[in-house]
């Protein structure tokens, strides 16, 4: 596509020429239905886009601006950054009582899009964008991805000098391990139950051929590591915690906001982080339409433009993590560089998995986590 | 007769017809507006509590069970008697606070006493929330002055989350409330009482003790229960420093209840029941209290300044500690706050010169989800604010001056919110406007943010409107109905113009009171209704406490300004 555009650009030589062929080329590729310009038009006439999702206004406002730009027809697009469940359970109360919700849906949950998909939650969708897009990364009857978004290690530049700063959380336990005394409270991580996705995939990972997650290899360095340990559910105050020197390390922790922290000069003077070497568990940010959508062309065209390689950059662009095989050179932030860092073998895919929805093995991994943590 | 005089009479007769009609549909309309207004949010509450699954469904049974599942459960006992501490705690400790301080600055010769009092009452004008982030931004486990203690220093920190740490900052913030009460009784006080106490010989301490403080009895209970209620009702400070260590009191309980997969709705409402039954029996022994509080107040004697007491050599030393006091605990963290709202980040490590930065603001005011949020106060303390004053003053009127039977439980009724903690409210309103059909066009704008903040704070509009209604008297009314006025035509004429200075201050408190207010809006905002109050505890979850700050002290501005104006420009004075 991005060769059609250079080809159509050297060839209309004036300026207004090449801004309309623009417009034009990168709004309906060829690749897209004959039909797709009555959705565009339907769009036209729908009212303002309303997406529950977990993610903040700022890093949508790439996203929003490309699509928008894109689709001129596009209406306004609002945002409500709420919890991962909160998203779900908020557009359960309001549509049974028929009230206005959400138009477009994002959430991190896989166990929430696997229940919202049983009950018929999901407008089935077949996006023009699905052929350029991984196997992996699309559901029945209309769960696509936003990003796929690696784990970190995030630590204090103050605390660890160049070079030691751990590496894993096997790592990290050693060092504990060495010095107890030196890590006091000063420890972060996600907290349970609302990160079974990040903890769930890593547990798992150690666990030896033929085991179950009980037997994992994991479990010594957590209970290491859990004395020192402040659980949290968002990553934000772990990074600002480590800055303001409340903690040395943040372990299992988000890329997001440790990418937005370096790119300011006292993040780069105070934090570092690194993938993790024994287990980066990679989440899948789903997106789909709601059957209730109320906007439901205009959720089309957000949907296919957040899959297309314009929408992946500026996905990128709002510090999370583009996957779509062809932007892999130009996103800011690409899969394909995560997996060369820490290797295929130590990315932890987070599977949209039926264990998600066992309630049953779930609460006694919390309970054996807490236990490990010493809660 | 021609058909036109024929006309002319039916005309006439027609208008009287309206004009008598005009007062019991104002009055009636006046009722019903506040029946609808207190009574929605608590509806579908109560029949949450008696049905099984969430309300929203179709197949509901009925059931007691919700009530015998709370009553056994252990979680729930817990969080009661954590709520207990924490509100007996802020109730104790405020009031000790507040009276010591007005003593301090009432009936000594304290030097400072003028600017220390007025520092130690800026917490009431900054809403909770904004306080507590001030506190960690200094004193939080990653706080300014704790990490300079602790890594630069190397001595041991103090854990400021957690219950003792809470009552601390619940404290701060509500100590103005017995403060000014306290204020008001000593100045009211004869100080004759204590002029006798000493010509019998008693010493400085044992008048104070014998006679001062007895003195402040009725405001010392009065502001005993209220801090007490508000500690129950207070969403911030245990969201804020409770939860990190697991401390959750009622009102972090429903809110982290209904934000999580599969909520028990059930259990939610029944535990709400049980919270209004406890809070109206309390507010009725806040009556009670207040009601005894007049045989105090009457022992006010000539205009005569009350003589200070002398502290002698005391003076200084104590005037050290209390500043020490109102620097540590007000003026410390808020300059934090300011601080921290222009840097990047406020750490020991590295200067905070060379990070300077006005990003904190520029992304307030360029993400329009942010900015809007400002907007969005403002129009609904503006607006709305209008709107809750009128209804206020209506029913003031209703409820004080005029024959209505239904005056008295429209009185009732007006005072009962105080009962219901705001975020039953927001519940409460959301599932009303969610279930009934119709209704929703009130979720989708601020309106619906209006009306739960009207309901919130019809007692106080009604508190600030009746005593200077009370003030005019009754004569000039039954002399405009006995020249032939209408109740409408004397309320217009008379009334509403002699009002018109409570109605001024009844607003602005509103406007004040409607700018800070976040608790019944956290689950009843949509994209689009976002106010302050919920983008800053969005803000706080995702970590990004310069954006908190630099919003934060906007709304400080905003509130300083209102204040200033006000009192400068319209004599207004706000609270005592």
């Amino acid at each position: 596509m991005r060769r059609t555009l250079l080809i159509t650009c050297l060839s209309s030589l004036s300026p207004v020429a090449f801004g309309a062929a623009w417009a034009q080329d990168n709004a309906i590729p060829d690749y897209y239905p004959e039909d797709y310009d009555q959705i565009v038009a339907a769009a036209a006439e729908e009212d303002d886009l309303v997406v529950y999702g977990n993610i903040a206004r700022e890093a949508w406002q790439p996203v929003i601006d490309h699509c928008s730009a894109r689709f001129p027809e596009m209406p306004e697009i609002q945002t409500l950054d709420l919890g991962a469940t909160e998203v779900f359970e908020r557009y359960y109360t309001e549509t049974a009582g028929g009230a206005d919700s959400a138009d477009f849906m994002l959430s991190i949950d896989p166990g929430g899009w696997l229940r919202f998909i049983q009950q018929d939650g999901v407008l089935p969708y077949q996006s023009p964008e699905l052929e350029h897009l991984p196997d992996w990364s699309y559901y029945e009857p209309g769960l696509y991805m936003y990003s796929a978004d690696p784990t970190t290690i995030a630590y204090s530049k103050v605390q660890f000098s160049e070079g030691e700063n751990p590496t894993g959380v096997a790592d990290l336990a050693a060092k504990v391990e060495a010095d107890p005394a030196a890590y006091q409270g000063n420890l972060s991580t996600y907290s349970l139950p609302e990160y079974l996705t990040v903890w769930w995939p890593f547990i798992n990972s150690h666990t030896p051929e033929g085991g179950s997650w009980e037997e994992s290899e994991a479990w010594p360095w957590i209970e290491t590591l859990g004395p020192s340990t402040q659980p949290l559910s968002s990553s934000g105050p772990m990074v600002e915690g480590i800055m303001t020197g409340q903690y040395a390390a943040a372990y299992l922790t988000s890329s997001g906001n440790p990418r937005r922290a370096v790119a300011t000069a006292a993040g780069e003077q105070l934090l570092g982080y690194n993938f993790i070497d024994d287990g980066t568990p990679i989440w899948l940010r789903g997106i789909a339409i709601p059957q209730e959508s109320g906007s439901p062309n205009a959720a089309k065209l957000l949907l296919d433009c957040i899959l297309s390689s314009g929408g992946q950059i500026a996905v990128a662009e709002g510090d999370y993590t583009a996957y779509r095989p062809d932007v892999a050179g130009e996103a800011k932030w690409h899969l394909q560089s995560v997996l060369d860092e820490v290797g295929e073998e130590n990315a932890l895919f987070v599977s949209y998995d039926d264990v998600y929805l066992d309630q049953e093995t779930l609460d006694a991994f919390v309970a054996r986590w807490n236990e490990a943590m010493g809660r | 007769m021609t058909d036109t005089d024929a006309g002319n009479a039916s005309q006439a007769h027609r208008d009287v017809t309206r004009t008598r009609l005009a007062t019991p549909l104002t009055q009636y309309g006046i009722v019903l507006l506040t029946v609808v207004l207190v009574v929605s949010p608590l509806l579908p509450i109560l029949y949450q509590s008696f049905i099984a699954q969430p309300l929203y469904r179709d197949d509901l049974d009925f059931t007691l069970s919700n009530y015998a599942r709370l009553f056994v459960s252990r979680a729930f006992y817990d969080i009661l008697w954590v709520t207990f501490l924490f509100s007996a705690g802020i109730a104790v400790v405020s009031t000790a606070m507040g009276a010591l301080m007005a003593v301090l600055t009432v009936r000594t010769d304290m030097p400072g006493r003028g600017w220390i009092g007025t520092i130690f009452t800026i917490p009431i004008y900054t809403s909770s929330l904004v306080l507590a982030f001030a506190w960690i931004t200094v004193y939080g486990p990653g706080g300014y002055l704790t990490a300079t203690w602790a890594n630069v220093l190397g001595l041991p920190a103090w854990d400021l989350y957690g219950l003792w740490g809470m009552i601390l900052i619940g404290s701060t913030a509500y100590a103005a409330i017995p403060y000014f009460y306290c204020t008001s009784a000593l100045t009211m006080a004869d100080p004759s009482h204590e002029q006798a106490a000493q010509i019998c010989g008693a010493g400085r301490m044992r008048t104070l003790w014998r006679i001062t403080l007895p003195l402040l009895r009725p405001a010392l209970s009065y502001s005993l229960l209220i801090n007490f209620v508000a500690g129950i009702e207070t969403l911030s400070i245990p969201l804020i420093l409770g939860e990190p260590r697991g401390v959750r009191t009622f009102s972090t309980f429903l809110y982290t209840e209904i934000g999580k997969t599969e909520p028990q709705y059930g259990l939610v409402a029944c535990a709400s029941m049980l919270v209004l039954v406890f809070m109206a029996l309390l507010i009725m022994l806040q009556r009670r209290v207040l009601g005894d509080a007049r045989r105090f107040v009457t022992v006010q004697g000539k205009a005569q300044a009350p003589k200070r007491l002398r502290l002698g050599p005391l003076r200084w030393p104590l005037a050290t500690l209390c500043w020490i006091w109102v620097t540590v605990l007000v003026v410390l963290p808020l300059a934090g706050l300011l601080a921290r709202s222009a840097v990047q980040v406020l750490t020991p490590y590295i200067s905070p010169l060379t990070v300077l930065t006005w990003d904190n603001y520029v992304q307030i005011f360029e993400v329009d989800t942010y900015a809007r949020s400002i907007w969005n106060s403002l129009l609904i303390a503006g607006v709305g604010g209008f709107f809750a004053a009128c209804l206020s003053l209506g029913i003031v009127l209703v409820a004080e001056r005029s024959d209505n039977p239904l005056r008295r439980p429209l009185r009732f009724l007006s005072l009962f919110p105080q009962a219901v903690p705001g975020v039953i409210v927001g519940v409460g309103l959301l599932w009303a406007f969610v279930l009934v059909p119709g209704l929703d066009i009130f979720r989708s704008t601020v309106i619906g943010l209006m009306i739960a903040f009207t309901m919130r704070y019809i007692p106080l509009a009604v508190g600030a409107i009746a005593p200077s209604l009370g003030a005019i008297g009754p004569e000039l009314d039954r002399a405009a109905r006995t020249s032939g006025a209408t109740w409408i035509g004397t309320v217009r004429r008379i009334l509403v113009p002699l009002v018109a200075p409570g109605f001024l201050g009844a607003y602005i408190l509103l406007f004040l009171s409607f700018l800070r207010e976040y608790t019944s809006a956290v689950f009843l905002y949509v994209p689009g209704t976002e106010v302050i109050g919920t983008t800053l505890l969005s803000l706080w979850v995702q970590g990004k406490s310069g954006p908190v700050a630099a919003l934060a002290v906007i709304q400080i501005v905003l509130v300083t300004a209102v204040v200033l104006i006000s009192r400068r420009l319209l004599g207004v004075k706000m609270y005592g």
